[in-house]
């Protein structure tokens, strides 16, 4: 298994401010995440609770859009929540770097374990079977490429998934994601390159360019 | 002032980040809009990137409604560790105190201890034979010897 990083990520060039933060700021009133941490390696279990309630959505995002399995994006979550409650104390806030950077990096680490790994998808997984009924003929195409791109996401390898999970999807900016990936923001935007010009030579093959649903 | 961009600097922008100008670099956002302007090239690479990005959106928003958010974080505090976690300088104390490791050791050494001063208090007449007589082996009690005064007074000669 590959280990996991759980390093500090280096100061953010532009602060806590940075406008392309993966989660969405403390509430007025509630204590900011640097304040929660400290708590929890205190032991305050209700301070983690609160930390976990801010961040999870994002974090289950993030994973749900790599792994693509809802079920295995909410244990590796749990699994991630775990890590910080016991690396609480090794977190050092110096203004720059932020929480949220830590524990996407952990999360998504944990979801690239997991892609290494061969996966057995539960019955929950599975895709749902085509509506026949003939009144539906435009329904079961859209499902048809809808189905054709998820799979061609899901062949991407995992770290250009994880790119386009955090940069498309999650809208972070190439300098946040490469915090995340451990990536300079060049390699990062060749990384984001590569998974699309991928995608598209996938579903290109498959007779799929987007250009047929410009409406 | 903008520096000008050429159409495989606007083919890489756009694969990296998108049809959407809000998401390019800021300091590449004029001039990629310039040149798109400018250019029919430019203009049939956003189309491109444009096709790439409705696929991309055709993939579904996972939801996380507060119920699952909330099924994961009662999931995970319910497996923290039961104990409650020590403070700093109880951190510190538990470096100096005893480990399991630690107590076969003690053990051993409080054995040797024991056989050397049993040993120490042990009769040596007793254990000699008794052709050995002419010795004139006394009771062979080394604390004592050790302690003699001609033994202490010789250390200070």
């Amino acid at each position: 298994m590959t280990a996991l990083k759980m390093s500090m990520p280096p100061p953010l060039a532009g602060g806590a401010a940075d406008p392309a933060s993966p989660v969405a700021p403390a509430q007025a009133g509630e204590p900011d995440d640097d304040t929660l941490l400290a708590r929890a390696a205190g032991g305050d279990r209700r301070a983690f609770a609160l930390l976990a309630r801010r961040h999870t959505p994002k974090a289950l995002s993030v994973a749900q859009r790599i792994l693509g399995s809802a079920a295995e994006a909410d244990e590796v979550v749990q699994e991630a929540w775990l890590r910080v409650w016991n690396k609480a104390g090794q977190w050092r806030p110096d203004g720059t770097a932020r929480f949220s950077t830590w524990l996407h990096r952990i999360v998504v680490n944990l979801c690239l374990d997991r892609r290494r790994r061969p996966v057995m998808a539960g019955l929950e997984e599975a895709p749902e079977e085509e509506d026949p009924s003939p009144a539906a003929p435009d329904l079961l195409a859209r499902r048809q490429v809808d189905g054709q791109v998820a799979g061609a996401l899901a062949e991407l390898p995992e770290r250009q998934r994880a790119a386009l999970s955090l940069c498309y999807y999650e809208e972070l900016t190439a300098v946040e994601a490469g915090r995340i990936l451990d990536l300079s923001v060049a390699a990062m935007e060749s990384l984001l390159a590569r998974a699309r010009r991928a995608l598209r030579a996938r579903l290109a093959a498959r007779g799929i360019t987007g250009a047929e649903e410009e409406q | 002032m903008t520096t000008a961009m050429t159409l495989d600097d606007l083919a890489f922008l756009l694969d990296a980040y998108g049809a959407e100008p809000a998401r390019w670099p800021a300091e590449q956002r004029a001039a990629a809009l310039a040149l798109v302007l400018a250019s029919p090239e430019a203009r049939l690479l956003l189309e491109e990137a444009k096709a790439v990005d409705r696929l991309l959106d055709r993939e579904p928003t996972p939801a996380v409604g507060l119920d699952r958010v909330g099924r994961v974080v009662a999931a995970t505090l319910a497996a923290l560790p039961a104990e409650p976690r020590r403070g700093a300088w109880q951190a510190l104390l538990a470096l100096f105190a005893p480990r399991p490791g630690w107590a076969p050791a003690a053990a051993l050494a409080a054995c040797a201890a024991a056989g050397v001063l049993v040993g120490a208090e042990t009769n040596l007449a007793t254990t000699l034979p008794a052709e050995a007589g002419q010795l004139q082996t006394r009771t062979a009690d080394l604390t004592s010897v050790a302690f003699a005064p001609s033994t202490i007074e010789s250390l200070f000669q």
